[in-house]
């Protein structure tokens, strides 16, 4: 799928989705235009809004990108929302231990965030190499293994006594994720981050195997790929993108482990990844459009009375659409030049493209 | 002069999204012939048979059957009206009979819809009596050799009663012998009043065989001639509108020192069968071609000398360097290897033409990569596939084009480019010209010859004897694994060959 076909199938399911919202929103009695206003104005209306959404889209990002380089990479992730909380716990552990100045201890618990989610997605690298177990099922069961695991921590060993819910101590203030003015630190982080995944995959000679093996494996292997190998390595990265973003969050908001810390981060960074179509830059705009949708629909609700959760309506048909569109445009593009060069093709009685018809 | 069995007109199909199969062939086939379709790949022959069928509609154009308009909205249609075809990949079901196979689709059955056994199996014995086919009724298709599966397949649509039989390169994957027992077959069917069509890539065989020939050339018809009237290199022009050599220009070999040392190689079965113990020598200089029908080893050996699969026993030695049990990576910096699954095994399809110029050179070519090997260098491959496209006249439009989209030919030339530019002392070549129309077969050709004369040594696996008489300095038959036959070229028949091939013994 060339950019611009992925930008142009986005656009349309973001137009259309924003459309089906008109008729829904009209359907049930509310004004579509103080409902978008308001979902615009908070999102991105003023400089605190427009810092809020790229806040906000931190996790989403990382998540996404996790799941979009293992998607087109050849191995399967569908373990974020397990690395995402181990990547928190690593990091709330080491906030609330490690001694010294901010300027050593952030760094520090980021980079334990982004280790707890690479061991976490490691350990389905271990059982596939060891035990040929499929990863794409070891990572899911991991999510709930992580689930209980970091329940049962909160609730009793790394429980705070003082706290009546299950929840760690607070980190100590030298972890506290530092921000620059309305923004997080989380935000350049992420852009580096990107930055960094993006010349990786495309212009490093690792990167170069790992997307070869992704979508030729047989022939990555004959030409001297390691292909086993780099598996268990892009696991690695993919599952510390994802525990980065848990371990920002974690010191950027409640600054200590709390019960539902993970949300619904993970899965979101999968769905990010599916209408991006696994694009490293594309992950990046939608995580920064959900983000935005997120983050505007409080100010929607309280301008116009339009409830929340009609943003997950409107996200949901995004992803539907842009999924949807895809499909029928590329069908409609074949159909159309399939027209055209038969038009073409008899009028001149050309004798067609050489050799690339089925035998 | 009576009617045409099948009369096309002015037929056109294309497939998405620009690919013109089929443009304006009108066509007519008379009954009670053998007629033969020959051209390049991608010339049509393959949609036009489908059209005939019925598996195909095209998008314009008319077709009369038996004398009447005929439209067939599917191959079932088609076989009801009496058209049936035997495609180029058997489709029959390996855990029934011979004569369950026959009956699929037609049963004759009980009340309630139960099967008739005992009906079925006579009508499907009085098929095969009445057709002269030998095949025994109650023997699993699994059991029967290949050629006695292609009799099935044509046994099946006899049971049906179609006039009109096509066949879809059935000599492809057959031993001579039985290429010479499948033709008789088809000639008495022919003298029983049945029409045959078939499709073939051998010219040899068409002039041998069939009453007239049809040249199909880029989705249209070229010539329609009685065989009497023309010879190979006439269907050769015609299928590529300018004169093919049929002799590869050669110098007589002067073989160097051993560049592969096979000894006592053993492979545990994988896919169908195993191999060993093998011994086998490829010096520099020469083409060593491995014969056999496929299934027999061949696949096994590739394996275990490129090590996509560990041998189980014995010992391979590359250019003085012991590579029994190096890894794939180690053992391409001592050798070239050109993979008979080019979608699969050659290169990645999807991907640029770049991306699989630079595969293996990114590891092992130095100028590839920068900062000790971490990053790629985007110029050094562009230039590279510059290179290429000037070496080996590769018709393309951009080095970011995927792979896919160009021509068969033009895509084993950039994975032959590939190779080459790693200048190993051997070469395995495995089904090189596979697929390829005439043209780029012929280059090919040429590519491996030149390889010998630069000294290097070439491991050559074809299932195409006249391939490798043309080619090989020296020859292996590959019999259930093991080497039946072996000598040089010049001192052997293929007769003795195909017979090693089937038999194991010349």
């Amino acid at each position: 799928m060339t950019p611009r076909r992925t930008f142009i199938t986005a656009l349309a399911g973001v137009v259309s989705a924003l459309m089906l919202g008109v008729v829904l929103l009209k359907l049930f009695g509310y004004r579509p235009s103080h409902a978008y206003a308001g979902l615009l104005h908070s999102s991105l209306g003023s400089h605190q809004a427009v810092a809020d959404t790229a806040g906000n889209a931190v996790p989403l990002v990382l998540c996404g990108l996790s799941a979009s380089l293992a998607f087109s990479t050849g191995a399967v992730n569908l373990g974020q929302p397990g690395q995402f909380l181990m990547g928190a716990l690593f990091a709330v552990v080491g906030g609330i231990y490690v001694p010294g100045p901010a300027l050593v201890v952030v760094p520090l618990c980021l980079l334990l965030a982004a280790l707890g989610g690479a061991l976490w997605a490691g350990i389905a690298g271990v059982t596939r190499r060891r035990v040929g177990m499929d990863e794409f099922i070891v990572t899911l069961m991991l999510n709930f293994v992580a689930d209980y695991f970091t329940q049962w921590l909160i609730s009793s060993p790394l429980a705070d006594p003082t706290r009546s819910s299950p929840t760690t101590r607070a980190v100590r203030p030298a972890a506290f994720l530092p921000s620059l003015g309305q923004w997080s630190i989380g935000v350049p982080v992420t852009v580096v981050v990107s930055g960094a995944l993006w010349f990786l995959v495309h212009r490093s000679t690792i990167g170069y195997e790992w997307r070869m093996a992704g979508g030729a494996r047989r022939f990555a292997r004959l030409g001297g790929v390691a292909v086993e190998r780099n598996v268990m390595a892009i696991l690695g990265v993919s599952g510390g993108l994802a525990g980065l973003g848990g371990g920002m969050l974690a010191l950027a908001g409640p600054h200590r482990f709390v019960r539902g810390i993970g949300g619904n981060y993970g899965w979101d960074g999968v769905m990010i990844a599916v209408v991006a179509a696994s694009g490293l830059m594309a992950t990046v705009a939608f995580g920064l459009f959900f983000s935005a949708l997120q983050t505007g629909a409080i100010g929607m609700e309280l301008r116009s009375e339009v409830p929340t959760e009609f943003v997950q309506i409107l996200e949901a048909t995004v992803v539907l659409i842009t999924v949807a569109v895809r499909g029928v445009l590329s069908g409609a593009w074949v159909r159309f030049t399939t027209r055209r060069s038969a038009a073409i093709g008899v009028a001149k009685h050309s004798t067609g493209p050489c050799g690339r018809g089925p035998g | 002069m009576t009617t045409p069995l099948v009369v096309l007109h002015d037929v056109t199909k294309v497939f998405p999204p620009n690919v013109v199969a089929l443009n304006r062939v009108s066509l007519s086939i008379a009954e009670g012939a053998i007629h033969a379709i020959v051209g390049e790949n991608g010339a049509g022959k393959s949609t036009l048979m489908k059209v005939m069928c019925g598996e195909v509609a095209p998008d314009s154009g008319t077709m009369h059957w038996k004398g009447s308009s005929a439209r067939f909205a599917s191959a079932r249609q088609g076989m009801d009206a009496g058209i049936g075809m035997v495609h180029q990949e058997l489709l029959l079901v390996d855990e029934l009979s011979v004569w369950e196979n026959m009956v699929l689709g037609v049963e004759p059955v009980h009340r309630f819809g139960r099967l008739n056994r005992r009906q079925a199996r006579t009508e499907v014995c009085n098929t095969l009596e009445r057709c002269g086919l030998a095949l025994p009724p109650d023997a699993l298709a699994a059991e029967l050799s290949l050629a006695a599966r292609q009799k099935l397949e044509i046994a099946k649509l006899l049971h049906r009663n179609v006039d009109l039989l096509i066949l879809d390169e059935p000599t492809a994957s057959l031993a001579p012998q039985e290429t010479v027992e499948l033709f008789s077959e088809l000639r008495r069917l022919r003298d029983t009043g049945r029409t045959v069509v078939f499709v073939s890539h051998r010219l040899g065989e068409v002039l041998e065989l069939a009453d007239r020939v049809s040249v199909l050339r880029n989705g249209a018809l070229v010539a329609t001639v009685a065989t009497s009237d023309t010879d190979k290199a006439g269907l050769a022009r015609l299928m590529v509108e300018r004169d093919v050599l049929f002799t590869a220009k050669r110098v007589p070999s002067s073989p160097g020192r051993t560049v592969l040392r096979v000894e006592q190689l053993r492979v545990a079965p994988l896919r169908g069968g195993g191999l060993g113990p093998v011994n086998l020598v490829v010096n520099a200089g020469e083409i060593m071609g491995v014969a056999g029908v496929e299934g027999n080893g061949q696949t096994q050996l590739v394996a275990a000398v490129t090590g996509d699969h560990q041998c189980t026993d014995g010992r391979m030695v590359v250019d003085g360097v012991d590579i029994t049990t190096a890894s794939i990576l180690e053992r391409r910096r001592h050798l070239s290897y050109v993979a008979a699954e080019r979608k699969l095994d050659g290169e990645a399809v999807n991907e640029s033409i770049l991306d699989n110029a630079r595969m293996t050179h990114h590891r092992l070519t130095p100028s590839f990569t920068s900062t000790a090997g971490r990053i790629l260098d985007a110029g050094r491959a562009r230039r590279f596939v510059d290179e290429l496209e000037v070496r080996f006249s590769i018709t393309m439009n951009s080095f970011r084009q995927p792979i896919g989209s160009l021509s068969g030919g033009n895509q084993q030339k950039v994975i032959l480019g590939r190779e080459l530019a790693m200048d190993r002392a051997l070469v395995v070549l495995d089904q090189p010209t596979r697929g390829l129309d005439v043209a780029s077969i012929q280059q090919v050709h040429e590519l491996i010859l030149s390889m010998r004369a630069d000294g290097r040594g070439v491991l050559l696996i074809s299932a195409d004897l006249d391939e490798l008489f043309q080619l090989a300095d020296r020859l292996v038959v590959l019999h259930r694994g093991t080497v039946a036959l072996e000598g040089a070229t010049a001192s052997l028949t293929i007769a003795e060959v195909g017979a090693a091939m089937l038999s194991g013994s010349p």
